[in-house]
């Protein structure tokens, strides 16, 4: 133990001192290099209280340094990766390792964009393709492979043709996509001076995986090697309401995701708001069949995903109302609503005092599909009548599925004088365990829970302030209730401390009535920033634009760092 | 204006090329396909003959700790050996006398199959030894004691020797990979209007393993090398067969092929396929083959 942390200190010492001796970034005749680092190191101790899994590693490190290149029109980067001994628990592990995958170069000539190497492009809203990199959840999807971009008066065509990365290696699959959109309050002059926007885009992604067939039983499955996704969009304004909409269709995509099955997969999303002078109104609805798009038709989890739908729910920040119960959303069908809505009371009245009164309202529900599957086929087989699945696979219909998610939340902001500010927030939260399997934590197929925050920021001096959190999630289901505490100590510029402790109050087992006390200094400096932490992680679900990750429980010192140049 | 006309005629080229980089499977999206390399091991040409001779199947339900079971067993083998168109079938079964008794019984000699047998028949239920000949109802029975077991099956013999069905086996058996492929030929000599199922079923010969016999002069009846004969050991078809239809006309031809590893426990030189087609509603056996796979 002893020795394990002795290492761990001789390296931040050492990393800290290098870092710190980094040079500010100059424009010079050699172009501008400019990058990112980032270190999440962690040191496991054994907590069987906890259930935290044992770690024979006790150190593990997730590090990177992104280096960006420019000089005129051409650019290049690269960026190294460090996944050793093995990824922190809840990243997968099929990380470990170390090396440089992401690398590029490229140039920007007039409207023309070319990119040759590794780079992350979005079609729309993504519903045809999204790459991104999510580094919390242990996701990279890339593209390696080249890129066009190319920008003329409000229109802008993109065409990729790439691999996806695949942890260290390619997906064995090629992606082709081009996506064409027209601004046309750019386009045309007269259109910029109206009231009116309108965008127009369209986009076509087609995969090639090889294989022409697969082998199910006795089954043998016709497989389409390339498989297309289209889709048309749409963002009208008129004054301070805007319209944009989405609509993507994909031809038969046999997949694990889906069972094997040929329906065309289609999805929709629309949206409308509105932003008045002191409020904004915001509603989204969307319908997802069967739309979970890979690179490779065995990969499950967050693997290789070629598209994103977004979520229609409040991403919230608040620790017990971000973790325990996320909504993570699901690809294979879904419908739901969200409204949002945001106003201040204006300063001078009443409720609003000098400051004003921000209050924000937000609710989203979230059903399945009502789909009925279809009858198995008769076939016979070897003087048998067997029994296999309709591959088409189900049909829906207008009605509503089973409920997954619903979720009502109110939070208001109160500054009360240059020194205080309060934010409180109420949430009622309603999930389906059952199907949103990646947070299935208890027995309980259901979750009922009543969560209140109360947020407090009293600013001492210029140099000092203290931040108060408390938290109460309240629910007879599941694990149970949870209370959380925050005290945060920030003395300007450099230091911060802070302690947290979260309790599970209502365990229904009184031994599992456990506390996950965690106490942190931050160090700031610049852009670079600093982290030591010491203390229990509680096991939840760590979710991003509704792609989620199971965290597992941990005890143990962790150090951060993450900083730019 | 032309820059534009340009992009578009691009981007239309994109499209085009998008859409038509798809593979659009039609229904049906997938094909069942035998595991069987047919190459290898054709199905054999199968012509009816029509006065192939009927043949009756009689069954002994018994057990290792069924002290009168060989007995009856040994009736049968008579009946056996005495007339090539009566076959015998052994199905160890029943809780009382089929159980595992270690250390001197220790082996389970029931299968899923001759469980299924008696729970439909209630044959251990009644006692054992008893037995069925063609799984008919005979004096408003089809569970019978070994007594009558000759007659009946004569009985049905001579009533009409040629068969209303023949069954064919063809049996190809790879020993180096305990592969065996079978094809059955179902050929209708008479018309028959109800269902009619095949089921086809692994039957072993000289199984040599402790059975307890009265009578014997044998310290507490034991006899630790007896030979078994007949044992049904495994279902190669569903276990209540597969359909071959029902309103089939004289003339018509079914066949179906089955393709299974043989278990290493068997003795593959006293392995043989039993086939049985048999009346869907009665369960009564219409005719019975058998082959020995090597």
């Amino acid at each position: 133990m002893k020795k394990h942390l002795l290492l761990l200190g001789a390296f931040l010492v050492g990393f800290i001192t290098h870092n710190i001796a980094q040079v500010a970034p100059k424009e010079n005749n050699w172009g501008t290099l400019t990058g990112l680092a980032g270190v999440d190191m962690q040191y496991y101790t054994r907590d069987s209280i906890i259930a935290a899994p044992i770690v024979p590693e006790k150190i593990r490190m997730n590090s990177f340094l992104f280096l960006n290149y420019r000089k005129g029109g051409f650019y290049a980067g690269a960026r190294f990766e460090f996944y050793q001994p093995k990824p922190l628990l809840g990243i997968d592990e099929r990380f470990q390792g170390q090396g440089v995958p992401y690398y590029f170069a490229g140039y920007q000539y007039k409207g023309l964009d070319i990119t040759a190497g590794g780079f992350y492009e979005q079609f729309g809203n993504g519903l045809t393709l999204r790459s991104y990199e999510a580094r919390q959840l242990g996701f990279d999807n890339f593209i390696q492979g080249f890129r066009i971009k190319y920008n003329y008066k409000g229109i802008t065509v993109k065409g990729v043709f790439g691999r996806q990365r695949d942890f260290w290696s390619w997906s064995e699959g090629t992606i082709r996509g081009f996506d064409g959109e027209v601004n046309f309050s750019e386009l045309i002059p007269k259109m910029n001076k109206s009231i009116f926007r309108l965008t127009v885009g369209g986009s076509i992604v087609s995969t090639f995986r090889p294989g022409e067939e697969k082998v199910i039983g006795i089954e043998t499955l016709k497989l389409p090697q390339n498989v297309t996704t289209a889709s048309g969009r749409l963002n009208f304004g008129v004054e301070n309401f805007t319209l944009s909409g989405e609509f993507a269709y994909k031809f038969n995509d046999p997949s694990a995701a889906n069972n094997y099955i040929y329906k065309p997969g289609t999805a929709a999303l629309v949206t409308a708001s509105y932003s008045g002078n002191n409020w904004g109104i915001a509603i989204g609805a969307k319908r997802i069949d069967n739309f979970d798009s890979r690179m490779d038709r065995e990969a499950v989890g967050n693997r290789l995903m070629v598209n994103w739908v977004p979520m229609l729910n409040k991403q919230h920040t608040y620790n017990l109302a971000a973790s325990i119960y996320p909504y993570a959303v699901q690809y294979v069908g879904e419908q739901g609503l969200q409204a949002d809505l945001n106003f201040t009371i204006p300063r001078g009245s009443k409720l609003g005092g000098k400051y004003g009164l921000d209050i924000a309202i937000n609710a989203s529900i979230v059903y399945g599909l009502d789909t009925t599957i279809l009858p198995a086929r008769q076939t016979v087989f070897e003087g048998d009548t067997v029994l296999t699945p309709d591959r088409y696979g189900y049909t829906t219909s207008g009605r509503l599925g089973q409920q997954y998610f619903q979720d009502f939340n109110i939070e208001i902001t109160k500054k009360f004088n240059k020194k205080l500010k309060l934010t409180v927030m109420y949430m009622q939260l309603w999930a389906n365990l059952k199907t949103l399997t990646v947070s299935q934590l208890g027995k309980d197929p259901f979750v009922h829970a009543h969560i209140g925050v109360a947020d407090f920021t009293w600013r001492v001096n210029n140099n000092h302030s203290l931040r108060f959190e408390v938290e109460g999630l309240y629910t007879k289901q599941d694990q149970g209730s949870w209370l959380m505490g925050l005290v945060e100590w920030t003395f300007a510029p450099h230091w911060s401390v802070s302690l947290m402790n979260q309790y599970n109050v209502g365990h229904p087992q009184v031994e599992k009535r456990v506390n996950y006390p965690l106490g942190s200094v931050v160090y700031n400096m610049g852009s670079h920033r600093f982290q030591l932490s010491y203390g229990r992680q509680r096991a939840g679900v760590l979710c991003i634009g509704g792609v989620c990750r199971a965290v597992p429980a941990a005890n143990g010192l962790t150090f951060g760092y993450i900083g730019s140049f | 204006m032309k820059k534009i006309f340009h992009i578009s005629a691009l981007l239309s080229a994109c499209l085009v090329l998008g859409i038509s980089s798809c593979d659009k499977v039609e229904s049906p999206y997938s094909t069942v396909s035998s595991s069987i390399d047919t190459v290898a091991y054709p199905p054999p040409s199968y012509t009816i003959n029509s006065s192939a001779p009927r043949k009756v199947l009689v069954e002994d339900y018994t057990g290792h700790t069924c002290g009168n079971c060989p007995n009856g067993a040994l009736i049968l083998h008579n009946l056996v050996n005495s007339n090539p168109n009566i076959l015998g079938l052994s199905v160890h079964c029943g809780v009382t006398f089929a159980s595992p008794a270690p250390p001197k019984y220790p082996k389970d000699w029931r299968t899923e199959v001759g469980t299924a047998f008696d729970n439909e028949f209630g044959v251990s239920s009644a006692g054992q030894p008893n037995g069925m000949i063609n799984r008919k109802e005979i004096s408003g029975s089809k569970i019978h004691f070994y007594n009558v077991w000759a007659n009946e099956a004569n009985n049905i013999l001579n009533a009409d020797p040629i068969a209303d069905i023949e069954l064919k086996i063809t049996a190809y058996y790879v020993e180096s990979s305990r592969k065996l492929i079978s094809y059955v030929h179902a050929g209708f000599i008479e018309n028959i209007s109800p269902e009619v199922k095949l089921g086809l079923y692994i039957v072993e010969d000289s199984i040599v393993a402790p059975q307890k016999w009265y009578g014997q002069s044998l310290p507490q009846d034991y006899v630790e090398a007896y030979v078994h004969d007949h044992m049904l050991r495994k279902h190669v078809s569903p276990i209540w067969g597969v359909s071959l239809g029902s309103d089939n006309s004289a003339g018509t031809i079914k066949r179906n092929q089955w393709s299974i590893t043989l278990p290493s426990d068997y003795n593959d030189n006293h392995v043989k396929l039993l086939a049985i087609a048999f009346n869907s509603n009665t369960k009564e056996i219409i005719q019975v083959e058998e082959v020995h796979i090597k």
